[in-house]
């Protein structure tokens, strides 16, 4: 998994799978990079294979843990593959994260600005 | 008379649509494929009908042992890769009387009466075939199928709670159970004994036979086969893990089938056990019945 960050904004990539095995380590090492006067969270799933129900629960629990309570921290998923869209749009949970088609990545302002 | 049926192979197009079964024994509309084509020759006059199965002939075997359900004399024949049409000419129409071309061989790649439908090519196909064709077949030659309001077919025994929504077109098919709040339709197929959890969400979708839509699951453009999740838009699938929003049940049945087995083994056993207690040895002259094999007083 990279981590890379950009002014306020976070990417992170290089996410091969979200299992049972995987999920923790995930996010362990998520919460471990994030700073304070963070803005955006993106998570580039290009290389995702492996998504199961635990690692939907990891996505959802990020969530909750960056844009929940008082730090509402956006979180973006770029990249996706269709198979892993459809994963997350069955369990309902677009509404929650914003996902973007690997097609039309825009380059957000706040990811510019330091 | 005789005819052929070729079964098609796995195709590089759809491949999600082949993971759990070969594509003759695809459910369509509460039938598989290929009863689909033998009912059809069946019509035409033929009763003896050869099959030819290049992928996973056992399954098809298995799944059409016989064809004394139609009348008909059934072979199940194992081919390396799927024959084209003048091959099978060639090497199996030798003697014997054979229905009149077009219909002495045919690739099972569509539904009968319908060839400018392909099946397999897409997806989208697959789909779009079978929303076609449901009035088609929801019309005729199908026991306890009824048409409830226009365009929402419901199958024999379907249970569905009276908070769930119907959306027309829809179909329904035999031993379906939808639970409160689902919403079903426009252009949804669930198959047979499926279940379709509280909640859940399903539109221009089709649910396979035997599958699980869990609760709250929002399935849309797909078509869901036990564990296999196809996005027909997409043209992309995948294979679920494990059993959290789509699932097959298919393994349920076979575990409930073991537990019935096994109580049926153990039941004459539990009855001699029973037969022996001294409160029933007590009251066993009362009852009218046989008990353990032997009349009562």
């Amino acid at each position: 998994m990279e981590i890379q960050r950009q002014g306020r904004s976070l990417t992170i990539g290089g996410i091969r799978e979200l299992d049972t095995a995987s999920a923790k380590r995930f996010q362990f090492e998520i919460y471990r990079a994030i700073p304070a006067g963070l803005a955006m969270v993106e998570l580039d799933l290009a290389e995702l294979e492996d998504l199961d129900s635990v690692g939907l629960g990891a996505l959802v629990s990020l969530y909750c843990m960056l844009a929940g309570q008082k730090r509402q921290i956006r979180v973006r998923i770029i990249n996706a593959q269709p198979a892993v869209r459809q994963a997350i749009e069955l369990a309902r949970l677009q509404s929650f994260f914003e996902i973007v088609p690997a097609e039309i990545v825009p380059a957000a302002p706040a990811l510019q600005t330091s | 008379m005789k005819g052929l049926l070729i079964c098609p192979e796995q195709k590089w197009e759809t491949p999600g649509l082949s993971t759990a079964a070969p594509l003759s024994n695809v459910s369509i509309l509460g039938k598989r494929l290929l009863e689909y084509w033998i009912e059809h020759l069946y019509s035409l006059g033929a009763r003896e009908i050869q099959v030819l199965a290049a992928d996973r002939p056992d399954e098809v075997r298995a799944a059409f042992p016989d064809g004394l359900r139609w009348g008909v004399a059934l072979t199940i024949l194992h081919e390396l890769k799927e024959l084209s049409r003048e091959e099978v000419i060639k090497k199996y129409k030798h003697e014997g009387n054979w229905l009149p071309a077009p219909h002495d061989v045919i690739v099972i790649d569509h539904l009968p009466g319908v060839p400018m439908l392909p099946l397999f090519r897409s997806y989208r196909d697959f789909i779009t075939t079978q929303l076609a064709m449901m009035h088609r077949f929801s019309a005729k030659d199908r026991i306890g199928l009824r048409e409830v309001i226009p365009g929402v077919w419901i199958g024999l025994h379907a249970s569905i709670a009276k908070s769930a929504r119907l959306l027309s077109p829809c179909w329904i098919g035999d031993h379906v159970f939808i639970d409160h709040h689902a919403v079903v339709g426009p252009m949804a197929i669930i198959d047979n004994r499926s279940v379709v959890e509280a909640g859940a969400e399903i539109t221009h979708s089709i649910v396979g036979p035997d599958t699980l839509v869990g609760k709250c699951a929002l399935l849309a453009d797909s078509i869901a086969h036990g564990s296999t999740l196809i996005n027909w838009r997409l043209e992309s699938w995948m294979q679920l893990a494990d059993p959290f929003f789509v699932s097959s049940l298919i393994k349920e049945n076979k575990r409930a089938g073991k537990a019935r087995s096994l109580l049926a083994a153990l039941r004459p056993q539990a009855l001699a056990k029973l037969a022996k207690l001294p409160w029933l040895e007590a009251r066993r002259e009362s009852f009218p019945w046989k008990f353990n094999g032997k009349a009562g007083a």
